[in-house]
């Protein structure tokens, strides 16, 4: 039994006239495994054809109204009638009758009298090979509707690398037409410099040193662009395993390699800018002062946000009594910033304002904000804390613009914010500046810093607090802890990054006592050693 | 008296507070020179929006017009006092507490 028998019992339409035939007929089929369809004429025929899609038609020559002759000429034209085998039955045996029966379309005949075992048997076999003959077709019909609707180019080439196949994909991918490229070169349609690499490849699959390669490559299109097409190509052979050209496929990525090439680009400027901005960054670090020791003692610790927050700062001796400190913060971000920051840096290394004004923290505050009014789209302008120390006195006095507080811890362990009024440099003209001053003796500790240290936000998406900070410098203070460092790194584990997004100021300022300045002494003395 | 309402929303940086500039810009040049901005949906403020904020103030003021401010939640008006801007700014707590502050724009 066949594959096809177990799914259905075959249907076999018989045509004859003869009502003995028919039924003998009918018998054999029967008992062979067929359901039996009868008509009696050819007209007939056509109906039951039409109506039972029969498997096999079994035709007597003769019949009245319509022979056999005809009625297998029509069943050739009806729909599906092509596929269906057509036997004949007929008494006569000239060759003439053999003839006409085959220009008719019969696939075999058999004579009458019937001989029933070899009836089942021809049956048999016309009915097995229709069936192979139908898979096929089939078979044929898919790889060709897969061949023909691939988005994918199909190709095969000879051993010059002419081509000699091409799937309809190629018109939709190059523009070109089919019949226009059989026969010529594959690397016509490459870009010329690719040529060269592909064919290298070719020439490795034609004698055999490849089997396969996968290749990305610019191909011409009609239209005169150049597309990028992802290819696969693969030895092709005869059935006797002779090398006789190539095999190959390939899509058009045209989209994705130029989404890809533009995030390349991207890319490459965004590494240029971080590169130039670091530099700018590295360039603002060397402005800053080196650690200060003696008296007074000065740390600080700067980290440049990525993309650069226009912080800068400054302390030095004015004369041997009066010490200078101040840190100015640029609104905004990036190179820009940095430029205002360093232009007010000279301005004030510069000696631009005048000795006398330098020890009046609100004079310099306004002189500043003289120089420096911001634009008209307010992004530039500064905020700055200023002060000056006075050894002699142990005084402090200091101004403010718009700048967070200095934060005072003095030897009883109580803080004091170094606070006074002032808005930010730049943003309005003709603004006096208040100053502040204070007794600092010596044990105490202050800290100048930007909003960068306390305006963070967490992991959680939450604003740190500018009191949090306080607390947690207090902390510090009462562990001696003397390295900034460690400051930052708890910082950072409170924000849950070691990336800000503004520049970290902080400067950490000694007012020693002799006793102090003596294991300063010491230390020194014992590091040189 | 005509006035002007601006909702600005959420983290107000240097460039929403431009574009706020422009949207005073627009009202100034229309004839309507007092700006009410009610900050109730504004979470944070950056250093570059108060300086386009500035930037804006003096842009109206020299029309002679005037910039209100209510509504700051407790973060915001921490930096506005911080940076004093406090002083440069007319703010109120809400907008009945502004209508009474200012007559004038009620």
């Amino acid at each position: 039994m066949t594959t096809s028998q177990k799914k259905h019992t075959p249907l076999v339409l018989v045509a004859d006239d003869d009502r003995s035939t028919r039924i003998l007929l009918r018998v054999i089929l029967q008992r062979a495994g067929y359901e039996v369809v009868e008509v009696e004429n050819g007209a007939h025929c056509l109906t039951a054809f039409a109506q039972r899609r029969p498997d096999i038609v079994l035709l007597d020559a003769q019949m009245p109204i319509m022979d056999g002759f005809d009625c297998c000429r029509c069943l050739k034209q009806m729909p599906g009638g092509d596929r269906v085998p057509v036997m004949m039955i007929t008494g006569l045996q000239t060759p003439q009758d053999i003839d006409q029966a085959f220009e008719a379309g019969v696939t075999d005949f058999v004579t009458k009298p019937i001989h029933p075992p070899l009836l089942s048997q021809r049956l048999r076999y016309i009915l097995k090979s229709s069936q192979a003959e139908m898979a096929l077709k089939e078979s044929e019909g898919r790889y060709r509707s897969v061949v023909e609707n691939l988005k994918e180019v199909i190709f095969q080439t000879d051993l010059e690398g002419n081509l000699s196949f091409l799937n309809p994909a190629w018109t939709e991918v190059t523009g070109f037409a089919q019949e226009d490229f059989i026969g010529k070169p594959f690397l016509e349609f490459i870009s010329s410099d690719d040529r060269e690499k592909l064919w290298l490849q070719f020439q490795q699959i034609f004698l055999g040193e490849l089997s396969e390669c996968r290749i990305e490559s610019r191909f011409l299109t009609q239209s005169g662009n150049i597309g990028w097409m992802e290819a696969f190509f693969c030895t092709l052979r005869s059935q006797k395993r002779k090398i006789i050209g190539l095999s190959g496929s390939f899509s058009d990525i045209t989209e994705r390699k130029n989404r890809e090439m533009l995030e390349k680009e991207l890319q490459r400027y965004h590494q240029q800018m971080c590169l130039e901005l670091s530099q700018a960054a590295e360039y603002v670090r060397a402005l800053l002062p080196p650690p200060l020791i003696g008296d007074v003692t000065i740390s600080h610790l700067f980290k440049p946000s990525s993309d650069l927050g226009g912080d800068v700062f400054d302390y030095y001796w004015l004369d041997p009594d009066h010490l200078v400190i101040y840190l100015l913060d640029v609104a905004g971000h990036g190179v820009q910033s940095a430029l205002l920051s360093i232009s007010v840096l000279n301005v004030m290394r510069s000696r631009a304002l005048q000795l006398d004004a330098l020890y009046q923290p609100a004079i310099v505050l306004q002189e500043l904000n003289r120089i420096f009014q911001m634009g008209i789209r307010g992004d530039d302008y500064f905020t700055m804390w200023y002060g000056i120390y006075s050894k002699v006195d142990q005084t402090l006095t200091y101004a403010s613009a718009g700048h967070p507080p200095a934060l005072l811890f003095k030897p009883d362990h109580t803080v004091q914010q170094l606070n006074v009024g002032g808005i930010a440099i730049g943003l309005m003209p003709d603004m006096m500046y208040e100053q502040g001053s204070c007794h600092i003796e010596t044990g105490s500790r202050f800290y100048v810093f930007s909003d960068g240290v306390y305006e963070i936000f967490q992991a959680n998406g939450r604003l740190w607090e500018f009191e949090a900070f306080i607390d947690l410098i207090a902390v510090y203070q009462h562990q001696r802890i003397n390295h900034l460092e460690s400051i930052f790194a708890q910082i950072c584990q409170i924000k849950g990054s070691n990336v800000f997004d503004d520049d970290f100021s902080l400067i950490q300022i000694d007012l020693n006592t002799p006793q102090m300045l003596c294991n300063q002494n010491a230390e020194e003395v014992q590091t040189s050693r | 008296m005509k006035y002007k309402v601006l909702l600005p929303s959420g983290l107000l940086d240097g460039q929403n507070a431009n574009q706020l500039r422009h949207d005073v810009a627009d009202s100034v040049a229309q004839g309507i020179n007092t700006i009410k901005v009610d900050f109730k949906d504004v979470s944070f403020i950056n250093s570059s929006a108060i300086g386009a904020l500035v930037a804006t103030l003096k842009m109206v003021r020299a029309s002679g017009g005037e910039i209100f401010l209510y509504s700051l939640n407790d973060q915001v008006k921490m930096i506005f006092e911080l940076t004093k801007m406090d002083q440069v700014f007319k703010i109120s707590n809400d907008r009945t507490d502004l209508e009474e502050n200012f007559a004038v724009i009620s």
